[in-house]
């Protein structure tokens, strides 16, 4: 017995040992759900998938449908806010009082979401390099690396404009750079953002097969480049950059399809330069919004705007009454003029009065007695009955052509030749069927017809909150607005630039001077 | 009926073998001087003896005058008394009042009570009381000292960790057990470490303290069957007060008025005069709840067994709860091989059904808010909707809210969960002293979770789609672990050593998740048959864990005893370079009552003085967090004509190449002292806990592009703290009574923080030199009550403004405002508190209340007279605050929609300002009434009764005519009385380390009332 008992416990101390007796390997884990940085990225197929990655920050929060374009709408008194949204969209009306400050999340969320984009192109570019450096020149890898400095120089010349001197981070690692400080100067901003379209223009084709559709081209990166030296009042330049684009790639669309630049049809067409790209898909949460897509399973693409600007039961903006006079002007005999464009823009009154034109079920009278003044243009309207549950996938479209031609018509017009600057405001009259300018106009008067094409051309494409402030005319513009409205001269000229949000001045204690709670 | 027999037996069985020996006769007393039946007396040194009959009474045969008597008894200090001729021995037993002789778990061992050198509570089973509640966390609220535990979340003193705060549970000797496992009927005793020399044996994932769960076992005996069953209500204690229809169309014509939004015909009319609905009372039900558990326990000499079985049904007062069904079951063998060899097995499972909507995130959470929101003039239901429910048009109603009855009764929840632990151990003594064991075991889970969404509108038409989804967890995570145990005496010394090691590896969790939408006929919801389908979620982990560990006990002549403990970790959650880590620890304790000088001060039944030191780990952290992951999730791109998802992959989250573990050191000195017979007992305890490189995301520049903060081992923080524990039990005739009370004081403090920056979290702030999550805001002085206020205020910031800026012209002065533009009567009037003359974000924020509570107390009290019992316990905290995180929404008058009842003493115009503390009402809040201020905090102070219940033992003369050997019948009532001045559902409410005290409309701990039997074979 005793010696069974012995050979027992040397027996059962020997499995014991050597189950125990473990090495350390089980410690060396797996991640099994998500690859990491050291071992992503180095095909040509991995890396378009990075600069896809960068695209798809203009999904994030803050950015183009969800925020963005709101928020020019609502600085430039573009919409009304129905009842509900008053309350419901503070944060937005905030921006039509002109009463927001660095603590609104509109503009910090807009801040990350560029940044997010900046990072995400220069991980591109980071791995494009190595890449080349390593296997050689790839057409994938160049056109993704052109991709990415394309993004990038949209995000700079966006911080650039709307935030003035704000920090540079042009490569992927920053540990050396964390607490990036302000730029000293916001030329070192425009001037990131003109080379990073320069590069992009020598690395983009300058279209592409039907299956990769509205990624940046060439083109693209010329347009940017051009409003880029436009804004900074280069005006020889920008023309230059303007002119390359007149290379029968581009056209405006005719006056019976000017709806096409905003529908869900023919998107990615001729007139377009570039589109952030939406698509319908059927389902809940397939919204685009409402908090980012990313880290969720099966988002979608869908488009809110429409929705969110027509009567429909969750309906927000409403057309601003007080422009409905801006397409009330005399043509060149003196008599009232109604421009072409009251009817594309709105319904009611002088715009349009009936809808869905291009369905079965149309078309019918619109009530403008109950309704009051609604969006027509980015609306399908004429196409559906109601459209509650972001049931779009319009396309926004980021540039047309019809803004490359009238920023050529600004250049010429400041610099003197100002007959071929109204001839390019013709050129947009004439497609829409307004009457044309034939008279001989001094350079302010020419101006004048510019700021006007402008705002008719591009009402609701938040385009005028920009424009005005590059013109340097927002406070004389803005506040006989704001005192009909409120009662109130709410604009300064703090506004011409965005506060420094709260979240980067309480998180980068390296950033810098900011003055006044503001930038 | 078998003890008296027994006893007849052996009185004559022994009578008739020893009838000419000598006799001793006597009677066995309690303190109290009652005679007490079944005492063993036995002669020492042999088997003879005999058991006292009912009144204590005994006479034993055939001792020898200089034998010597051994009383024993179980609770009670057992006596060994020399017979020296007497032939009447009359002998008077104490009770083991507080158990020193006791034995209690620690980690890889037991230690006599009296020998604990640690901080260690210990919670027996007759503290628990009538379990009515149905969770560990409820069983230990209130009656530990250094415990808080709020809304099912367990910390130990204090907030160590920015972290992940929750204990680490050992559930019969298996480190990382899962306690839903566990039916807390099948509960023996729960232990809880509390200081780094009880914590430090677990090494990484002792520094929130650990709590070690012994569950029930058989004893050797006859077969023993407890029943025990109850059945009752739950119910809600409290509701919101809401505004009438009346109240609420005055409330409306106020907010939209004020914003300048003009009213729609049909608030104008009187249909919406007449109140509907009170949408509150729709959100709440009287609920049943019942539960019943048999066990099954017995043992031989070399065998014991126990088998428990459970049913429990529950079910919450929240609408959306339509009951939760749950099954335990539980084995427990023991078997002595031989000597020299045991083998045991323990085996617990739980199975549950669940028809619960959680209503805590998206829409659900949102029908939390509408059921203060809803209109009162709108019906639950509908019949011309389609989808049967009411829903509001936001024209005419002008509110944006969702009929939270149409979300929640459209939900079709069935959750499935299999919950099981399967632990079994190999004893072996070679030699004496020695003893090798080996454990494993594999706790694993199996949740499938399916749910069913009908078509519905809400939200003012905003339809959904109906879908149908499906998502499965599991997780599986086996143990081994086996350490080698040597104990010896040597005359005065008495040593104990320990070594061994734990291996966790192939653990693994995941889980799957699909959907399928938009079905057209819905009699078959099979994912696979819906029109439109897609997986959700597909994730899997892994870990594992490699530690060494040992202890050396030390006891010199039962007076002084040492304890050394070491642990050596590594965990796969950090890059290999800071992989592993060590953590010691030391206690001393001094039994000063064995010292001659205080045996001589006649006061002390029991001194002992005890201090430690030691450290302890955090690694709870996510996996993978030093890699930089790529993000591929919902990251795509629709190009191409037609359009087509390209999929993305990118960076989203800073890496954390350089984390390595958060240690706390901790050193706690305390006292344990018995008196008067030890029927008073009293500890007290001090503590300083530091936790040094807590890990936690620090606020990186958000120009780097990244979403979410960089972890880094950043922090540190000390929680100081004193623990009382003091308890009486005494006896009046046939009146018996204790009262146990304990009160915890913790005082927490960030003592470093990264680079010095503090971070915001919401309300909540956390910056060096207060405690963690301090409340950060402005504080409210009041409103303003006229126009004339208003302007003076925009003078005075005007002239303060030109004194401090010379230069100022007078278009930027015309800028200036003492808050803004937007401010009229009515609104909130917030201090300026730098006096610069303006309230803005930089410089009139401050620290506004206190998050984590100061103080904790408890107590419990047992009466019993005759055969009535009671017990009734409470359980509060003091000195902390709570955030009211829906204010905005609920009660701040800028919300369209109905509101708390505190809005009618808001301002309403000069003549009628209200109570000068609520603000008008008005849309959009344009003048930031609702920036985050002292408005939104109130006192969360509270005393609870947790537990009251009043039961009845049936006389042992008609048990024993029924054979049964005990039985009791109850009444027993959970949470039924709250004294707060918090006027939301709860004060307790819960949250994360980093934002904790937000009430998020947390439901209230529901109320229970059940009637019991017990009875026992």
């Amino acid at each position: 017995m005793k010696r069974i008992k012995k050979a027992f416990i040397y027996g059962l101390l020997t499995v014991v040992v050597s189950l125990t007796s473990c090495n350390e390997s089980v410690l060396d884990l797996k991640d099994l759900n998500q690859f990491n940085t050291a071992t992503y990225f180095n095909t040509p197929e991995e890396i378009q998938q990075g600069v896809n990655g960068a695209y798809h920050a203009l999904f994030l929060n803050s950015m183009l449908q969800w925020r963005y374009y709101e928020m020019y709408d609502a600085l430039a008194n573009e919409f009304e806010p129905t009842p509900a949204s008053l309350s419901n969209e503070a944060n937005i009306v905030q921006f039509w009082h002109y009463e927001y400050n660095n603590g609104s999340n509109v503009i910090s969320g807009l801040w990350q979401d560029l940044y997010a984009m900046i990072l995400r192109a220069n991980l591109v570019i980071e791995k494009s390099t190595n890449y080349i450096e390593k296997n050689g020149d790839d057409p994938l890898v160049d056109q993704s690396m052109g991709e990415a400095y394309f993004l990038r120089g949209w995000a700079y010349s966006q911080l650039a404009f709307h935030w003035g001197r704000v920090p540079i981070r042009i490569t992927y690692d920053q540990s050396d750079n964390i607490d990036a400080p302000r730029a000293d100067n916001v030329s070192e901003v425009w001037a990131v953002a003109e080379s990073d379209f320069k590069l992009a223009q020598q690395l983009l084709p300058a279209t592409y097969d039907a299956a990769n559709l509205g990624r940046a081209t060439s083109g693209a990166a010329t347009a940017f480049l051009g409003k880029l030296y436009l804004y900074n009042k280069e005006y020889d330049k920008a023309d230059l950059e303007f002119a390359k684009l007149d290379n029968g790639n581009y056209a405006l669309l005719p006056g019976n399809r000017w709806d096409d630049n905003f529908g869900e049809v023919n998107e990615n067409n001729e007139e377009s330069i570039f589109e952030w790209q939406l698509n319908f898909e059927a389902g809940d949460n397939k919204g685009a919004v409402w908090g980012s897509t990313e880290k969720r399973p099966n988002p979608g693409t869908n488009m809110l705007r429409p929705q969110l600007y027509s009567w429909n039961l969750w309906a927000n903006w409403k057309f601003q009454p007080r422009r409905v006079a801006d397409f009330q002007y005399k043509d060149e005999t003196g008599a009232d003029y109604v421009d072409p464009r009251a009817a594309l823009t709105f319904y009611g009154g002088i715009g349009d009065n009936t809808w869905l034109d291009e369905s079965p079920d149309g078309p019918r009278p619109y009530d403008f007695a109950t309704n009051g003044y609604w969006y027509r243009k980015g609306t399908n309207r004429e196409i559906k009955e109601t459209e509650n549950n972001t049931e779009s996938g319009n396309n926004l479209r980021v540039m047309r052509y019809a803004d490359v031609i009238l920023m050529r018509a600004e250049c010429k017009i400041l610099t003197t030749k100002v007959a071929e600057g109204i001839d390019f405001i013709n050129e947009v009259r004439r497609r829409i069927g307004a009457f044309e300018y034939t008279k001989g106009y001094s350079q302010d008067e020419a101006f004048n017809l510019l700021k006007r094409e402008r705002q008719l051309e591009f009402m609701g494409e938040g385009m005028r909150y920009n424009d005005l402030v590059r013109w340097g005319i927002l406070e004389e513009t803005m506040n006989p607005e704001t005192m009909a409205l409120f009662g109130k001269n709410t604009v300064t000229n703090k506004h011409y630039l965005f506060p420094i949000p709260l979240t980067e001045i309480d998180s980068n204690p390296g950033f810098g001077d900011v003055s006044g709670d503001w930038n | 009926m078998k003890k008296y027999l027994l006893i007849f037996l052996f009185t004559l069985f022994i009578s008739v073998m020893m009838a000419q020996s000598k006799q001793v006769t006597g009677i066995v007393t309690d303190d109290y001087g009652s005679g007490l039946p079944g005492v063993t007396v036995v002669l020492k040194g042999t088997t003879e003896g005999i058991i006292t009959d009912t009144n204590g009474n005994y006479t034993l045969s055939g001792v020898s005058s200089e034998g010597t008597l051994v009383f024993s008894f179980i609770g009670m200090k057992t006596q060994e008394i020399p017979v020296s001729g007497r032939t009447n021995i009359n002998v008077t037993m104490s009770e083991e009042l507080i158990g020193l002789d006791e034995v209690v778990a620690v980690g890889y061992g037991t230690v006599k009570k009296s020998d604990l050198t640690g901080s260690v509570a210990s919670i027996s089973e007759k503290d628990f009381g009538d379990r009515i509640v149905s969770d560990v966390p409820s069983l230990i609220q209130g009656k530990a000292s250094g415990v808080d535990v709020s809304n099912g979340k367990i910390r130990i003193r204090g907030t160590t960790s920015f972290n992940n705060t929750d204990p680490l549970y050992v559930i019969d000797g298996f480190v990382g057990g899962d306690i839903s496992v566990i039916n807390p009927n099948n509960i023996a005793s729960i232990e809880i470490l509390k200081d780094a020399s009880s914590t430090a044996i677990y090494g990484s994932r002792g520094a929130n303290g650990v709590i070690l769960i012994t569950t029930k076992k058989g004893k050797k005996g006859d077969l023993k069957i407890n029943i025990s069953t109850f059945a009752g209500i739950s119910f809600t204690p409290n509701k919101l007060d809401l505004l009438n229809a009346k109240q609420y169309n005055e409330y409306m014509k106020d907010n939209l008025t004020n914003a300048g939004i003009p009213l729609s015909d049909k608030l104008l009319s009187s249909e919406v005069l007449k109140d509907e609905t009170n949408w509150q009372d729709v959100a709440f039900k009287t609920a049943w709840n019942s539960e019943t558990n048999i066990d099954f326990s017995g043992g031989t000499e070399n065998s014991d067994f126990f088998v428990g079985l459970g049913y429990r049904k529950s079910e919450g007062p929240a609408i959306g709860d339509q009951g939760t069904k749950s099954y335990f079951a539980k084995l427990v063998n023991n078997f002595t091989l031989a000597k020299w060899i045991k083998i045991g097995t323990n085996i617990s499972a739980n199975y549950s059904v669940a028809k619960v909507v959680n209503l805590t995130s998206g829409e659900d959470y949102k029908s939390k808010l509408a059921f203060i929101q809803m209109p009162p003039y709108y019906p639950v239901y509908d019949k011309n909707n389609s989808w049967g429910f009411s829903d509001v048009n936001r024209a005419e109603d002008l509110t944006d809210v969702s009929n939270p009855a149409a979300i929640i009764f459209s939900n079709h929840p069935d959750n499935h969960s299999l919950n099981y632990q399967f632990n079994s151990y190999i004893e072996i003594t070679p030699l004496e002293g020695l003893v090798l064991r080996t454990q494993g075991g594999i706790t694993g889970n199996f949740a499938q979770d399916r749910r069913w969404r009908d078509y519905f509108v809400v939200g003012g038409g905003v339809p959904t789609t109906n879908s149908m989804t499906e998502n499965s967890s599991y997780g599986l995570s086996p143990i081994l672990e086996t350490y080698l145990t040597y104990s010896k005496d040597f005359g005065k010394h008495s040593i104990s050593l320990m070594a061994g090691n734990s291996i966790q590896k192939d653990a693994y969790r995941g889980s799957m998740g699909i959907e399928g939408i938009n079905y057209i006929n819905t009699d078959v919801k099979n994912i696979f048959v819906a029109p439109n389908s897609f997986i959700t979620n597909d994730a899997r982990y892994q870990s594992s864990y490699l530690s060494y560990f040992g202890r050396v006990n030390y006891q010199y002549n039962d007076k002084y005893l040492l304890t050394v403990n070491f642990r050596r970790d590594g965990s796969p959650k950090f890059s290999p370079k800071h992989r592993w880590a060590d953590f010691p620890s030391v206690a001393l304790a001094w039994k000063l009552h064995q010292e001659d000088f205080i045996k001589e001060l006649g006061i002390f039944d029991q001194l002992k003085l005890r201090g430690s030191w030691g450290m302890s780990g955090n690694d709870a952290i996510g996996d993978f967090r030093y890699l930089s992951q790529v993000a591929t999730m919902g990251i795509f791109y629709p190009f191409g004509d037609p359009q087509t998802y390209y999929q993305g992959a990118t960076v989203r989250e800073n890496n954390s190449p350089d984390i390595k573990w958060e240690t706390t050191e901790s050193a706690n000195i305390g006292a344990d002292m018995t008196f008067l017979d030890n029927r008073l007992n009293f500890t007290v305890e001090v503590f300083n806990k530091k936790t040094n490189d807590i890990l936690f995301g620090v606020p990186r520049p958000v120009s780097l592009g990244y979403f979410g903060n960089a972890v880094v081992n950043a922090a540190s923080m000390v929680n100081k703290g004193l623990e009382v524990q003091l308890g009486y039990r005494g006896k009046l005739n046939d009146f018996s009574y204790s009262i146990n009370g304990n009160y915890s004081y913790v005082h927490n403090e960030v003592t470093s923080l990264g680079l010095g920056q503090p971070f915001l979290s919401v309300a909540s702030r956390t910056i060096e030199g207060y405690p963690i999550a301090h409340f950060y805001g402005f504080t409210a002085d009041g409103i303003f009550k006229n126009q004339s206020e208003v302007d003076a205020a925009n003078n005075a910031a005007r002239e303060t403004y030109s004194a401090n800026h010379p230069d100022a012209t007078d278009a930027q002065l015309a800028n200036i405002y003492y808050q803004s533009l937007a401010t009229s009567p009515g609104d909130v009037k917030f201090r300026d508190l730098n006096n610069d003359g303006i309230v803005d974000n930089a410089n009139d924020r401050t620290m506004i209340g206190n998050s984590v509570p100061k103080h904790l107390f408890g107590l419990s009290t047992s009466l019993s007279y005759k055969n009535f019992d009671f017990n009734v316990i409470f359980q509060g905290i003091a000195g902390a605050d709570v955030y009211n995180a829906n204010y905005a929404t609920t009660r701040a008058g800028t919300f369209s929609g109905n509101q708390e009842a505190v809005v009618l003493d808001r301002w309403r115009s000069e003549s009628e300002p209200g109570n000068g503390i609520v603000p008008r009402a008005i849309a959009g809040d344009p003048a930031q009434n609702n920036r985050i201020s002292t408005l939104m905090l109130q006192s969360g102070d509270y005393l609870k009764m947790r537990q009251l219940s009043i039961g009845y033992s049936l006389p042992d003369k008609l048990i024993s005519k029924l054979s049964l050997s005990q039985a009791r019948i109850y009444v027993s009532g959970s949470n039924l009385l709250t004294f707060s001045k918090y006027d939301g559902y709860d004060p307790e409410v819960g949250g994360d380390n980093l934002m904790r005290g937000y009430d998020r409309l947390d439901y209230p701990e529901p109320s229970k009332t059940v009637f019991g039997i017990q009875i026992s074979f």
